[in-house]
């Protein structure tokens, strides 16, 4: 007579938390109608169960009001910044550099097995070329003329990354973290980088968002002259 | 903020959140926010039973759905996102205390009783109780997969839920269960 074994504290527990299969379940239930012992553990077990999960459940939390809108201020940071691909070519061009400094010291040292340590800082420290640019003050750039003179114009903006306002100038610019993104002209006029034009505050623009060393966007370049129209 | 509207808007991934993309506020972010709002505070607690201090488990919250913003961009179908949000913010807290098992005890004893001590509410009082000093100062002596699965045994998860938020068996959840409750009596 199966039924007249007594309950497992397995069978307990999983009757408890509703993870006992049809069979077993059945079993469990009839033994519990028929011995008030069984019974008397089973209701003993869930009322721990019970005052545990709600000893849990009432730890206090004490959670800043500004908690929801921190998050939401960091993913809206990120909106209309959606990765196409992570930029690493200056840390290649880096390493080719570096390569190239190598080479050039084996060469010229040939005679013997010289430890060639002026590559390394040329390896560690890529790109100078963006972290040296001026930090130029939010200029404004008007996309209809980008739109027109794609050509001329996007050499000029190729180089220049401009500082976003609400960057932190004392931080220095982390170089290794360049993002390419497409970012709506809105989001450029908002952060006082471009005015738009009545009508063109939906298009899409390509740009590199270079991020400073708190992650977040310190200085933005144009990179698509033309404005991305939707489809 | 045009948070209220769009709650439920299914994910149709990237493309939606580009054509959005003016609007600042994506679909997927609204999306996030939803979880956000029902799971945070679960998750905070939770992360306090792996050992990180109060200010720590508030990052690893606020980074865990950062993530999960980014995880939704790319994938947006078909995965159990309540185990998700554990397992990664767990995965963070784990990095953040890479320490011993002693450390983490002492350490949740004394989070859970500086949290306790900031909070006048009328339910922090509640918990001044005896009982519940007792519960907590006996949770800490579990092993950490038996605490973790309690934990998330109280959240009303599923066995199979709480496998896959901790990366261990089902079978497994199942004895630590059992065994953390039988200890946990024992103690009591």
């Amino acid at each position: 007579m199966k039924n007249l074994a007594h309950l497992t504290y397995e069978e307990m527990v999983r009757l408890i938390d509703s993870e006992i299969d049809t069979a077993a379940q059945a079993r469990v239930e009839t033994h519990l109608a028929n011995c008030a012992e069984c019974l008397k553990r089973y209701e003993d077990l869930a009322e721990f169960s019970e005052t545990l999960s709600h000893a849990i459940e009432t730890i206090p939390v004490a959670v800043p009001a500004a908690a929801h809108q921190r998050l939401e201020a960091a993913m809206e940071q990120r909106a209309g910044i959606t990765p196409m691909r992570p930029i690493r070519w200056w840390q290649w061009a880096a390493v080719a550099a570096g390569l190239v400094v190598t080479l050039f010291l084996l060469h010229s040292r040939r005679s013997s097995f010289v430890r060639v340590e002026p590559a390394a800082p040329a390896n560690t420290e890529p790109a100078p070329v963006v972290a040296k640019s001026n930090p130029v003050e939010a200029r404004p750039v008007s996309p209809v003329a980008v739109h027109h003179k794609p050509r001329q114009q996007s050499s000029n903006l190729d180089n220049a990354f401009i500082r976003l306002p609400y960057s932190d100038p004392s931080l220095p610019i982390n170089t290794a973290d360049v993002i390419r993104v497409e970012i709506p002209l809105s989001a450029l006029a908002s952060s006082g980088v471009i005015r738009t034009q009545p009508g063109t505050a939906d298009a899409l623009v390509k740009a590199d968002v270079l991020l400073g060393l708190d992650g977040q966007p310190s200085a933005i370049r144009l990179v698509s002259a033309t404005m991305i129209t939707h489809e | 903020m045009p948070r209220a509207e769009a709650m439920d808007a299914p994910i149709t991934g990237a493309e939606t959140g580009r054509r959005d993309g003016a609007a600042m506020l994506l679909p997927v972010a609204q999306v996030v926010l939803r979880h956000y709002e029902r799971e945070h505070i679960a998750l905070r607690r939770f992360l306090l039973f792996t050992g990180v201090t109060d200010a720590v488990a508030q990052e690893i919250v606020q980074e865990t759905f950062l993530r999960l913003h980014k995880h939704l961009g790319k994938n947006p179908q078909n995965i159990n996102l309540r185990a998700w949000l554990y397992r990664v913010a767990r995965n963070l807290a784990l990095n953040e205390h890479a320490s011993s098992r002693q450390r983490v005890v002492q350490s949740i004893g004394d989070e859970l009783q500086a949290l306790h001590q900031d909070d006048n509410s009328p339910e922090a009082i509640y918990l001044q109780s005896e009982r519940q000093e007792r519960i907590r100062e006996a949770m800490a002596r579990l092993s950490p997969s038996q605490r973790e699965c309690l934990v998330l045994r109280t959240r009303g998860m599923k066995y199979r839920e709480i496998a896959s938020a901790l990366q261990i068996s089902v079978s497994s959840v199942g004895e630590n269960v059992q065994r953390g409750l039988e200890k946990l009596r024992e103690l009591l």
